[in-house]
């Protein structure tokens, strides 16, 4: 059954991987970069130097977290490349990294911004254009990471056949 | 074990600690200490909503771990077509089993 190529470990790896970053992305460029969608600036408006320190503090957590999912993501790779079932697709890894990024945002988004209102995208707006638009774009970060995995599924079943005659499935 | 390789060991352990210890020594400069400002700042961090604001701060975490695990795993099916996907794989003919998972 070793020539049962299964891709659940890599795109698994690639979609952790891809929410972990994805966190980074929001807390390095959002948070510290732009100083904008802290973590409880629509219960803390960042008015007051407190409130600015309050804030960081659960960015801080929530970057804690992002860092672990990193690590499990890391974890979740190793384990995908020792298999010799998992065919190693650049497509696939590509399209679950940005696939994970995109489901980052969307459920962060979701809950943050909509649902629990903690903190919104320009926090002086409340529930904005923006936020609609950071939900737009994590949609079409998780159909284009999507149709990636699928361009390298694909392309893996037509190389298969050559590949697994080298042993190891190593495709685009 | 020789008393060489325990004594090797335990300065091993001992250095390991020493080194995960180190990243933790910038704590002791806590900025939520002293000042009036860290003061307030911890009092509005250790607020009657401090379990609230845990709880929503990481209420994400689980449910991206629950896709993730979902991607690894899949999403269960009901026992009748998980038992027509698994009989499939073992009763395929060699160009069926072959075909990718996922």
């Amino acid at each position: 059954m070793q020539n049962v190529p299964n891709y659940r470990p890599l795109i698994a790896a690639g979609t952790a991987l891809g929410i972990g970053l994805g966190g980074f992305v929001d807390g390095i460029l959002l948070h510290q970069i732009l100083q904008v969608h802290n973590m409880l600036s629509a219960v803390r408006p960042k008015t007051t130097l407190v409130n600015m320190e309050i804030n960081m503090f659960w960015d801080g957590l929530f970057h804690a977290f992002t860092w672990i999912m990193t690590a499990i993501g890391l974890a979740m790779l190793w384990g995908a490349v020792r298999r010799p079932d998992v065919p190693l697709s650049n497509r696939c890894f590509a399209g679950s990294l940005i696939m994970g990024w995109g489901i980052f945002n969307v459920v962060e988004g979701t809950l943050d911004h909509h649902v629990l209102h903690l903190h919104h995208v320009v926090e002086r707006l409340g529930v904005s254009v923006f936020d609609y638009a950071f939900l737009g774009a994590s949609v079409l970060l998780i159909l284009g990471g999507w149709s990636l995995i699928r361009a390298g599924m694909a392309e893996g079943e037509v190389g298969a056949a050559s590949h697994r005659s080298q042993g190891r499935g190593l495709v685009g | 074990m020789g008393e060489g390789d325990l004594l090797r060991r335990s300065i091993g352990r001992i250095w390991m600690a020493l080194m995960l210890a180190l990243p933790a020594l910038p704590g002791n400069a806590c900025p939520i200490c002293e000042t009036d400002t860290g003061q307030q700042v911890r009092q509005g961090i250790f607020d009657g909503s401090f379990g609230w604001n845990v709880f929503v701060t990481l209420l994400p975490f689980p449910i991206l771990l629950g896709v993730v695990l979902a991607i690894y795993f899949g999403i269960p099916r009901p026992v009748r077509l998980m038992g027509r996907r698994s009989d499939a794989r073992i009763t395929a003919g060699p160009e069926e089993a072959r075909r990718p998972r996922l």
